[in-house]
């Protein structure tokens, strides 16, 4: 498969719900950019806030990094595990830089509780900050795969395209971080995830 | 050794065993846990590892250790010093024999934490060494000379992290393996280790003639082995003193600036601060929370830039340090500046209470029991969030029940009813001495040990209560019930949180009785105990759509839609079938689901 003619990602921000396997997703993708020569920093999120809030991890790759931390405005990409993160990161990205997002909703408490409701025009959103859009339903290719779990998986391939490592650090690197008995389905929701994206991007 | 990519505690365990540490004891605290887990994990050889119950205890086994001629080292949160500090004000007089390093792990930002005090100070406050690594490499290569410096300097020395060294990977390439030179064995020596009075008189000078070696060290740290700092000539227009975290901003942020990178945080190298502020035309100093290294400097007669720029409070980011330095000249890049900023009106997504959490039912109750809640620090703090909105005060680990000790005395018979709740492991920590003040004082008084086996907010340690240890082993667990009655509690309930009624009911018998009661709420936490999860729950035809079983704040229920009246669901991948929904729903509307799946 050919790979993106715009700039590569190294400057990666992802973003979740705690519990959907945010660390595990930039693990994956440090241990890929490390295995590729690059120096490689990634900043990680423990503890409280780790129960069911908001996650942000960033993950930088490049001849030598400094800070962890991504300047706002200037992240190659933003990768989101749920639809309405994708939103409150968007600023994270650079103006010509690439949204890879999980269409998936996961309604705060709040919303359900009907205080707050749940932003109805997300993509016209994203759209501000990034004409670059790769919205991704990962739950529904996950399930279609028969384990909900690898919706990680699906998005990681799917901006793996966007990315200068070779698709087999990629996956020596995703099978290296998860359960043995899974491989078979990881690998599959990856090839799944890159497809994707190279057909939303029209780049195939 | 081939390149590894590891967090800054991953690599703080690391340089512990590349040190050779031979005990190593902590509490857990974010972000300072995984230095001790992923020793265990890794199962170094020759090393013992413990949780002890709190921090104080540790630090007490760490010098315990080090006059035993062993490297050892004492691992905390920041808070964690408090409660050490006592311990730590006195082995500063007494010395070591085998290196003792205590880590402090800071949370500038309160990531996890209920303030952002800068450790800095302790080292001052104590007159000990402290090393402050800059990224994963720094903080694997520093333990060894934090360990040197011990040893040969006769202190403690504190190694400091940050959320962001801690919670952070990098690349870090392995050194070889050092070993002490002083021999193992305890030898009695009592000037120097019983800090009587007359003792005590005659090591304080001692302290002081030692922090004055240690600011000579200081002043050839730069150049000199173990180079601690560093001095990086770039553009000379602008110069920035900076250390830790900060020093990857600076470089981010200020590519071209000269820095002078302090790896040693106290004592300060005055003398060489001053002649690289002579070599550039403004002097900066670019710190996290407090002006701590500003303060020496501006003491020492140098002009600097600093906190009149910078916040104190909260963390800083390459974005603040960009724009506070060049004042807006040039506050961002191109890119930058043609991106949006951040939205600021979608519904926030605070950390909740996970579905199945035991701790739910007790605040479901003390929701409706119309009581006061005085709370305590865990997973269970989180109680205080909407819609259970049940705790009313949290200072620190321990204090709920001593709160409520305090709020019954105050107001006496006008008191409001007043419960206190605290976990397991917070009350191994410190909160049985406030239970024996409530019985020797004779508070009117209920305690709720919200008993989850476990310390979960930071990962699931074990604690004196939970039955396993620091590696996972099986171990003697603190009976609570046996506890609070050898403490001469005479109302002791136990109960299951899941069941709502029984809890309300146990709950209002221990309120109403006159004298101290505890109650224990008893079930393991859900995310440890798998076997417990059952099928998740389901919503039939029959629901109203009433809301009511939302209020009991559990992420797994939501609405269908958005209309008023929407029906409710279950999602069926996160509900661990604890069936508190089932029980509050007045309509009968949510059942048990198919096990055989
Ligand atoms: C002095 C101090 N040490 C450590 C911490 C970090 N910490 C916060 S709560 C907690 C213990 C939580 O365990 P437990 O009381 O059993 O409650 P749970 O999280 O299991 O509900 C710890 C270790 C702290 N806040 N203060």
């Amino acid at each position: 498969m050919k790979q993106s003619n715009a700039v590569a990602c190294r400057d990666i921000v992802v973003a979740g719900v705690g519990g959907q396997g945010v660390l595990v997703a930039t693990d994956v993708m440090a241990n890929a950019f490390m295995s590729s020569d690059l120096d490689v920093k990634k900043s990680e999120v423990h503890g409280m806030a780790q129960r069911g809030g908001s996650v942000i991890s960033h993950v930088r790759a490049g001849p030598e990094v400094f800070s962890p931390l991504i300047l706002a405005g200037s992240a190659d990409a933003v990768m989101a595990l749920e639809k309405m993160e994708a939103l409150r990161y968007a600023h994270m990205v650079r103006r010509d830089g690439l949204i890879v997002y999980n269409t998936q909703k996961i309604p705060p408490v709040s919303v359900s509780l009907q205080q707050d409701s749940y932003p109805a025009d997300i993509r016209d959103r994203l759209q501000q900050y990034s004409s670059r859009l790769v919205p991704i339903d990962a739950l529904d290719v996950a399930q279609e795969l028969g384990n909900p779990r690898v919706a990680n998986t699906v998005l990681l391939g799917a901006i793996s395209l966007y990315t200068e490592i070779d698709d087999l650090l990629w996956m020596d690197s995703l099978l290296e971080r998860v359960p043995k008995s899974t491989h078979k389905v990881n690998q599959q929701a990856f090839e799944r995830g890159r497809q994707l994206a190279a057909d939303t991007a029209g780049l195939d | 050794m081939s390149k590894q990519l590891l967090t800054g505690n991953e690599s703080i365990a690391l340089g512990a065993h590349l040190a050779s540490v031979g005990v190593v004891a902590g509490y857990p605290g974010t972000p300072s846990t995984e230095i001790i887990e992923s020793m265990v994990q890794a199962d170094y050889p020759n090393l013992y590892a413990e949780w002890a119950p709190n921090e104080k205890v540790a630090l007490e086994v760490a010098i315990g250790a080090s006059l035993s001629g062993v490297r050892s080292m004492a691992c905390m949160k920041h808070v964690g010093v408090n409660v050490a500090a006592d311990p730590l004000m006195t082995v500063t007089y007494m010395g070591v024999k085998g290196g003792l390093v205590i880590i402090t792990a800071d949370d500038p930002g309160m990531h996890s934490s209920q303030n952002e005090q800068d450790n800095r100070n302790y080292a001052r406050f104590a007159k000990v060494p402290m090393l402050e690594p800059s990224d994963s490499q720094e903080a694997c290569d520093m333990v060894a000379k934090a360990f040197n410096i011990s040893e040969e300097y006769d202190t403690p020395v504190f190694l400091r992290s940050t959320t962001r060294i801690s919670h952070s990977k990098g690349v870090v390439k392995a050194g070889d393996r050092s070993a002490t030179k002083v021999e193992p064995g305890f030898s009695p020596d009592p000037q120097k280790l019983v800090m009587i009075p007359a003792h005590a008189r005659k090591r304080h000078p001692e302290v002081l003639k030692r922090l004055e070696k240690l600011q000579k060290l200081a002043e050839i740290a730069h150049n000199n082995p173990p180079k601690l700092n560093r001095v990086e000539w770039r553009d000379r227009s602008i110069g920035v003193v900076t250390g830790g975290i900060a020093y990857q901003y600076v470089r981010e942020a200020l590519p071209d600036a000269s820095v002078f990178k302090l790896g040693l945080s106290y004592p300060l190298p005055i003398g060489q601060i001053k002649s690289f502020a002579g070599q550039v035309e403004q002097l900066y100093v670019v710190e996290e929370l407090d002006p701590f290294w500003e303060t020496e400097i501006r003491a020492a007669g140098l002009s600097v830039i600093g906190k009149d720029r910078l916040p104190s409070a909260g963390e800083l980011t390459p974005d603040i340090v960009r724009s506070a330095i060049l004042d807006g000249q040039e506050s961002s890049s191109g890119q930058q500046k043609a991106q949006k900023g951040a939205v600021q009106d979608i519904p926030a997504r605070p950390p909740m209470l996970c579905p199945g959490c035991p701790h739910r039912g007790v605040f479901w109750a003390l929701s409706r029991a119309g009581v006061n809640v005085t709370g305590d620090i865990g997973c269970y703090t989180l109680g205080v969030m909407p819609p259970l909105s049940a705790i009313d005060t949290t200072t620190c680990m321990g204090a709920s029940i001593g709160h409520a000790l305090g709020i019954k005395k105050a107001l006496g018979d006008d008191a409001p009813d007043t419960v206190a709740v605290i976990g397991d492991s917070t009350f191994m920590h410190s909160g049985m001495t406030g239970l024996a003040d409530v019985v020797y004082n004779q508070g009117d008084v209920t305690t709720i040990i919200l008993d989850n086996r476990t310390t979960a907010m930071t990962g699931h340690q074990g604690n004196p209560s939970s039955g396993y240890n620091a590696r996972l082993k099986k171990a003697p667990r603190t009976d609570f019930v046996k506890l609070a009655r050898g403490m001469g509690v005479e109302d002791v309930h136990r109960v299951d949180p899941y069941d709502l009624q029984e809890t309300a009911r146990v709950i209002k018998e221990a309120e109403e009785f006159p004298g101290p009661s505890v109650v224990i709420a008893d079930r393991p936490c859900i995310l440890l105990d798998r076997d417990s999860q059952r099928a998740p729950f389901e919503v039939t035809e029959e629901c109203t759509g009433c809301g009511f079983c939302l209020n009991l704040g559990c992420p797994a229920l939501y609405r269908t839609g958005e209309e008023k009246n929407a029906p409710v669901a279950i999602n069926p991948v996160t509900c661990t079938g604890c069936g508190m929904c089932a029980e509050v729903c007045g309509f009968s509307a949510i059942g048990e689901g198919d096990d055989s799946q």
